[in-house]
């Protein structure tokens, strides 16, 4: 294991059913990830990207191969010890926020900071600064409902961070979101990999993450591939002028016959409601 | 390196506990009401149970005897027959600790008030005498002269009859002279008339049912019972205490079978309410729990908080039936004053720790259920 990666993954393979209905979600995946990195995985839906992540974050056994955080070999770690180590050692970002819907937003952010022994004590000072940071101390009291999705994933992202762990894992944080709250937050994310020095590993199909990545991992079929730049095909989302890529994007409509491609569910139910509109706002370049 | 987590719930988790119970306020009143429901009416079984068996022995209490004696082999009044020969009062007045020996004589037997008949405890007593006789007065004379009854005011108004009116014991016509207080229960009433028509009705001259001995001074009614069985022939002597409590352990045994039932029905329906409550918040909020778990909540965490929910629904639901039963108490005293309603501390006590015990059998199957939960549901859209 190189002394430098805080995570690694060996011959790590995941099978789903057995027999003839056996499928290879994860098919034997190396890699390794250094301090302070920021890598996406990529690659066609169904590919086993969210596999490999929850893997990654012990949410997941692996059916054989071995996964090391920070050192520790966490495949043959016992079930009540796996805790200890999410809670420690690892920041979940999610697709869908995932806040507790009766905690606010300041309780969502600290509880986690409950879970580990001594993590309460500075925790509601730590917790106030990251509200700050991410411009959310006026809506520390506000229950998720209450909250855009921009707002929810910046408690998320806080939430993920209140226990100062290594390792950041995202799944499409910004695939909820509009454009420019999705910016935001990718920005987020690259300062927590570049000023603060953790690692932050994303599932995406948002192209805009790719500048700020250092790292792209191509994952298809679950095995890492090299890319297929040739595979890609890039069009604008009609709803907010995104680069989309056609090959890979999750979110799609038919309307006269025609095909569009979005960044997000946003813009895919913003399109849905109003296609006329926004064919003709993209037709004018508005 | 890494270091066990905390196995108690925590702050974190309490506050997740309460917080989703208080998010969902419609659920909580439903369950907290159902749980309430139920309890309510056990305790209401119990207190009408309990109520009963006190209204039993009301006049074994307030008989003003240290000493019952009684024919030899018996131990109750209740459910049983004792004849004993007035020539032990004789035996018992010559006794030096004894003050007074008063002769009682008593069956269980109708009371016929119009078309109607009454199971009553009919007690012959002697024209004025108190003890043995009513002890708490609504209206009219206190002691029934021969041809004469004092009955109950609570029987006197459900068959609407007063004094002057007359009523049947057996076959003998008597006139009611006197309406007592605290003497009629859904089990029984309790008549007086006279010790002659008594021994007449029984058909049983120049004997006594009882005995209510009264002892001197400084006597004490362990010493004098003892000594009475020591010193008269054939008879049995107890202190009002121990006939108290052997009548009242005599009449909880008739009900307890029944009452048993009827509470275990009444905790299994408690037991169901906050099982399906919990069960169903559990399975609505199964993301949200696969969140925490992927937060490094640990499944006795988790565990903890679902049981500490169904603790917190039980011991409210227990909290309110106890309010409904000491708020509906006097309303249910005034609509049927003939269910006597008693609730006693040691039900009050049985019902916490009773709930409890339900919190712990209705957190089961959701502790199980969350702990089945996949922390890698959080990933699925």
């Amino acid at each position: 294991m190189n002394e430098k990666s805080l995570v690694s993954a060996a011959d790590l393979t995941k099978v789903y059913g057995s027999g003839s209905s056996a499928v290879r979600a994860v098919d034997n995946v190396t890699m390794k990830v250094s301090s302070g990195e920021l890598v996406l995985i990529m690659g066609p839906s169904g590919s086993g990207k969210t596999t490999l992540l929850s893997m990654l974050g012990g949410l997941l056994k692996p059916t054989s191969g071995h996964i090391f955080i920070n050192g520790v070999e966490i495949t043959t770690l016992s079930e009540s010890l796996l805790p200890d180590v999410r809670a420690r050692e690892i920041g979940f970002i999610f697709q869908a926020f995932n806040l507790l819907s009766s905690l606010n937003a300041e309780e969502n952010v600290l509880f986690p900071a409950g879970l580990v022994s001594g993590g309460s004590r500075k925790a509601r000072q730590r917790g106030l600064d990251l509200l700050e940071r991410l411009g959310l101390s006026h809506r520390k009291h506000f229950l998720p409902k209450n909250l855009s999705g921009g707002e929810k994933q910046r408690v998320a992202i806080a939430r993920a961070l209140i226990n100062n762990p290594k390792l950041i894992l995202a799944d499409e944080p910004t695939g909820n979101l509009d454009s420019r709250t999705g910016h935001e937050v990718m920005m987020i994310l690259h300062d927590i990999a570049r000023e603060e020095g953790r690692t932050v590993i994303i599932v995406t199909h948002d192209p805009r993450l790719e500048d700020v990545a250092d790292r792209i991992l191509w994952l298809e079929d679950g095995r890492l591939t090299n890319r297929k730049e040739e595979a890609h095909l890039w069009v604008r989302d009609p709803v907010c002028g995104m680069r989309v890529d056609q090959w890979t994007a999750t979110y799609l409509a038919t309307w006269q016959g025609a095909r569009y491609f979005f960044c997000s569910q946003r813009c895919l139910e913003r399109f849905q409601a109003q296609p006329a509109q926004y064919l003709k706002q993209a037709a004018s370049g508005q | 390196m890494w270091t066990l987590p905390r196995c108690s719930s925590g702050s974190p988790m309490m506050r997740l506990a309460f917080k989703n119970l208080l998010h969902e306020p419609v659920r909580l009143l439903i369950s907290t009401g159902g749980v309430a429901a139920a309890l309510f009416l056990v305790l209401l079984l119990e207190g009408v149970f309990e109520g009963t068996s006190q209204q039993l022995v009301t006049y074994l209490e307030k008989s003003d005897a240290d000493v019952w004696v009684m024919q030899k082999g018996v131990s109750n009044m209740h459910m049983a027959t004792s004849v004993l020969p007035m020539r032990v009062q004789e035996s018992l007045a010559a006794m030096p600790e004894v003050q007074s020996a008063t002769p009682i004589l008593y069956a269980s037997l109708p009371v016929q008030i119009q078309d109607r008949r009454w199971l009553s405890y009919v007690v012959g007593v002697r024209p004025g005498e108190k003890r043995g006789g009513p002890w708490a007065m609504a209206e009219g004379a206190t002691s029934p002269k021969p041809g004469e009854a004092v009955v109950s005011n609570v029987m006197a108004k459900k068959a609407g009859v007063g004094l002057g009116d007359s009523v049947h014991i057996l076959s003998r016509e008597v006139k009611v002279v006197g309406l007592s207080q605290e003497t009629f229960s859904m089990a029984n009433s309790i008549t007086f008339v006279s010790y002659s028509d008594m021994e007449d009705i029984l058909a049983t001259p120049a004997a006594a049912s009882y005995f209510l001995v009264k002892a001197r001074p400084g006597v004490l009614p362990d010493v004098l019972s003892e000594r009475v069985r020591q010193a008269v022939p054939g008879v049995n002597a107890m202190t009002r205490e121990q006939f108290v409590a052997s009548d009242r352990t005599m009449a909880q045994q008739m009900g307890t079978d029944l009452i048993s039932v009827m509470t275990a029905i009444g905790y299994m329906v408690g037991v169901a309410i906050i099982g399906l409550t919990i069960y169903t918040a559990t399975v609505s909020r199964a993301r949200e729990y696969g969140v925490v778990k992927a937060l490094g909540t640990r499944n006795s965490q988790l565990m903890a908080l679902v049981a500490l929910q169904a603790l917190a629904i039980s011991v409210l639901g227990s909290l309110v039936a106890t309010a409904l039963a000491y708020l509906t108490s006097p309303m249910l005293k005034v609509l049927v004053p003939e269910i006597p309603l008693v609730y006693s501390m040691a039900s009050l006590i049985r019902l916490v720790l009773i709930a409890i015990a339900i919190a712990a059998l209705a957190s089961l199957l959701p502790a199980y259920r969350v702990a089945r939960v996949e922390p890698a549901i959080v990933f699925k859209e």
